[in-house]
């Protein structure tokens, strides 16, 4: 099912929606903390560094009542009370961190970052996915990092357990599989063309943004894909965005859905009342319309659409999350400002909650508080 | 008629912080030739550079030499403009005028049968128009603005959201109150967006001018990292007004790869942050990733010379009007007596690149196509376009083969490069503008050397 609309196609289902949504504003350095069935908005300021922060991404600890947010531009990661959106502290972890993910029951959370822009971040660390613990309450310390052999790792995501962590290269299109305990690795190429190059080697073909860790060892990656240059030719071609499902046992991929070269897959986020993902596509400013959001189905092999929604009112879709009923996605709009809420079930918008002039909306997470 | 509706930038909700408050802007609608039909704002709305001038001096002085004030004064923009008036018309005296001359555009200011900048600025016409893109146009912007989309009919499509008058908006969150005007925080003056609408054109569906496109389809801008500004106009430490304290303010140079031709590069205010701007712009280096370069090579046998080119700038280059630019790598091989073994992309001064017996030449530019299969020099008759230009933050690789070195030669053999631009190709200004063409530059970018060392 495909939904395009250039207009508001608004659902009437705004009742029952209880859940506290984050959402990191790189354009106010805020966080907002959105109460979204009553819309009313709070925030909290991200000012750790004079030169401006960008923060990023948001994770949230439930069980121990934190929540995390990376500051792309000034390098931070700080801690939060949860109950309180106190700031507790802060730890300075160096170039581009950006996406976060959490085992709960060690207190460690994994940091990962974004690529290094030549003259403009020379000497970045961009070949490293860090660890910090916050088993103490007030203070949180750098207690690892993992180096892999490609740069940008971006793409993050956690087994259940805690064990593995799983590291997507934004610009070698790597896959890895680190073992939290010891280090160790495995690694795979994620393009078929590509299969034999150094992972060293920024080929910037599929551009994995996002993993996500599903049962049945099963990780799914968001691919932005886009224009491509043939660096010995010349020749530009494009490349479908595209999200892939892999089996983390035997590090294979089992299955792909293509999107248009426009699409721009960002952020992903599974269900947990079913067997779905939902995926923002960024679309392409050039084309109005080529922005929304996806549901896949996925089985241990294959993965197929279930809905697709698209509208020129979106702009830059980024982040998401799913409500804790399963029923609800909220998705951030980085160019159009909003926080979009849609039915996951057929992907209509609920309705748009503005989130403020410039705001840059980027990761979201929604607690049920 | 039907008529495209400029609509008034919606409210944000009425929440509590400052950053959900909305600006107000002045409205107006274009016929389908793009001519205005009605609008809120006047010529007079506008104030011109020189009302800035006295207490903002650097800022004005910085601006009044770059291409935002070159806008209305350069030859090649007029003739261009006058080509477009002949050919359409109808709409063909707006289509340019919308970027060139925004306070005109949306003021329905028609500029049509002016020749030449000399005939423009001895009109008779307020400042505000003959000074080209003044501080007004950007400072009394209060809304983001959407890409050109242009169709067949190559009629002015362009978004402003301006709300003229005694407030200007910037990006100083705690403006010094003053008794000239009105100060207001606004935060899209951070966002590349601002560069919108003129930085991102499309005609026919063809990407024709879309810098801002090349930097948004990097990954790492959607999340936030670098902004059009950061190299456009550098953050310096000076007083916003004269007699105000210090404070992080932005460079007004907009500094970027144009120059005034009309006068000689060593002449002209702006060479040097041109010539840095560009210096950093890209690396070559030896070697590939699969590569290097032999340090002993045997004479009789072919010499492999491997190359990378690396961009490290956050759109294509060239960029802008790729078309009318062009970046090559000039690859010069000699012996010990400094005898040419091998050259490519050698020319100099205002001689054009040999891309027809040149086979080698690494050439970053775009060509525009029109309809029916020709290359044009017109963006307005492109029905489709050759890109290739450097794409952002990508690598080029090239191998260069010099055949069978002389068995003659001992010693070593020198291998110069030089990544080098123009930001005209010769012969769009050869003829026409032979004046400007005589002053046009050629930059060196970047480069590298190396010695192989020959055994027999």
């Amino acid at each position: 099912m495909m939904i395009v609309s250039c207009g508001d196609f608004v659902s009437n289902d705004t009742d029952g929606i209880s859940d506290t949504v984050y959402v990191p504003l790189g354009g106010l350095d805020q966080v907002a903390i959105v109460d979204v069935g009553s819309d009313e908005l709070d925030f909290v300021d991200i000012n750790y560094s004079d030169i401006g922060n960008e923060p990023h991404f948001v994770v949230v600890d439930e069980i121990n009542r934190y929540w995390f947010v990376t500051a792309i531009k000034s390098g931070y990661v700080g801690i939060y009370n949860l109950d309180t959106d106190e700031l507790i502290d802060t730890v300075l972890v160096g170039d581009s961190p950006a996406l976060m993910v959490l085992n709960e029951n060690d207190k460690k959370l994994y940091v990962s970052r974004m690529m290094p822009m030549g003259s403009m971040m020379m000497g970045a660390v961009s070949t490293i996915v860090q660890e910090i613990n916050y088993e103490d309450s007030s203070h949180i310390v750098l207690s690892n990092e993992f180096e892999l052999r490609s740069p940008a790792p971006h793409g993050l995501a956690i087994n259940a357990d805690g064990s593995e962590l799983y590291v997507a290269s934004n610009t070698a299109d790597w896959l890895y599989k680190i073992k939290t305990e010891t280090g160790g690795s495995l690694s795979a190429s994620m393009d078929s063309l590509i299969n034999n190059i150094d992972p060293s080697i920024e080929v910037k073909r599929l551009k994995p943004i996002q993993c996500i860790s599903l049962e049945d060892s099963l990780l799914l990656i968001s691919c932005s894909g886009g224009i491509h240059t043939d660096p010995w030719m010349g020749e530009q071609d494009t490349i479908f965005g595209q999200v892939q499902l892999w089996n983390t046992n035997t590090m294979s991929l089992k299955n792909t859905v293509q999107f248009s070269w426009k699409s721009r897959p960002w952020h992903i986020i599974n269900s947990h009342v079913n067997d779905e993902v939902f995926v923002t596509l960024g679309g392409d400013v050039i084309y109005p319309g080529s922005a929304g959001v996806a549901c896949l189905t996925y089985a241990s092999d294959t993965l197929a659409v279930k809905w697709e929604t698209y509208s020129e009112d979106f702009e830059g879709l980024h982040g998401i999350d799913v409500s804790g009923d399963g029923e609800n996605l909220f998705v951030s709009g980085r160019e159009d400002g909003n926080l979009h809420i849609f039915n996951a079930d057929r992907g209509e918008k609920i309705k748009s909650i503005p989130l403020g002039h410039n705001s840059k909306p980027q990761g979201v997470t929604a607690v049920y508080k | 008629m039907l008529s495209l509706c400029i609509v008034c930038f919606s409210c944000k909700d009425a929440g509590s912080p400052d950053s959900l408050d909305s600006f107000p802007s002045k409205k107006y609608t274009l016929d389908d030739n793009g001519q205005i039909e009605n609008t809120e704002m006047y010529i007079s709305d506008f104030e011109p550079a020189s009302d800035c001038k006295g207490c903002h001096f650097d800022h004005w002085e910085e601006w009044s030499q770059s291409m935002h004030a070159y806008a209305m004064k350069d030859p090649v923009f007029f003739s261009g403009w006058n080509a477009e008036q002949g050919n359409r018309q109808d709409t063909g005296e707006r289509f340019c005028i919308q970027c060139h001359n925004p306070a005109a555009f949306v003021a329905g200011e028609n500029l049509a049968g002016y020749a030449n900048a000399e005939d423009l600025a001895g009109s008779g016409l307020p400042e505000v128009i003959t000074e080209g893109i003044g501080c007004d146009v950007c400072h009394t912007m209060t809304d983001l603005s959407p890409t050109v989309h242009t169709q067949d009919a190559v009629a002015a499509t362009a978004e402003y959201h301006l709300n003229p008058g005694n407030i200007k908006y910037g990006n100083i969150q705690n403006p010094v109150s003053n008794s000239f005007h009105e100060s207001e925080y606004n935060p899209i003056f951070s966002n590349s967006e601002i560069c919108l609408p003129c930085h991102n054109i499309t005609i026919r569906g063809v990407e024709a001018e879309i810098t801002f496109s090349e930097w948004d389809r990097i990954s790492s801008t959607a999340m936030g990292l670098f902004s059009c500004q950061e190299c456009h106009m550098p953050v310096v430490t000076r007083p916003a007004a004269v007699g105000y304290p210090d404070r992080e303010v932005h460079s007004h140079t907009f500094v970027g790869v144009d120059l005034d031709l009309s006068i000689s590069a060593e002449e002209n205010p702006q060479f040097d942050i041109v010539t840095d701007l560009l210096r950093n712009a890209l690396t070559i280096d030896f070697g590939t990733p699969y590569d290097s370069l032999v340090s002993n090579v045997i004479a009789g046998d072919s010499l492999i010379i491997p190359v990378t080119v690396t961009s490290l700038t956050a759109h294509s280059i060239p960029s802008g009007v790729p078309f009318a630019r062009e970046a090559w790598l000039e690859v010069l091989v000699t012996d010990n007596d400094n005898n040419t073994l091998y050259q490519s992309g050698v020319v100099s001064d205002t001689t054009s690149l040999d891309i027809s017996s040149d086979s080698d030449l690494l050439l970053f530019t775009a060509y525009l196509i029109e309809s029916n299969g020709d290359t044009t020099g017109s963006v307005t008759d492109v029905s489709s376009i050759i890109n290739n230009s450097l794409m952002a933050f990508s690598d080029r690789y090239k191998k260069y083969k010099v055949e069978e070195i002389p068995t003659d030669i001992t010693g070593e053999i020198k291998i110069r490069t030089r990544m080098r631009f123009r930001s005209f190709k010769p012969d769009i200004l050869r003829g026409s503008h032979q004046n400007l063409l005589e002053n046009l530059p050629i930059f060196d970018m970047a480069e590298d050397s190396a010695v192989v060392n020959i055994s027999q």
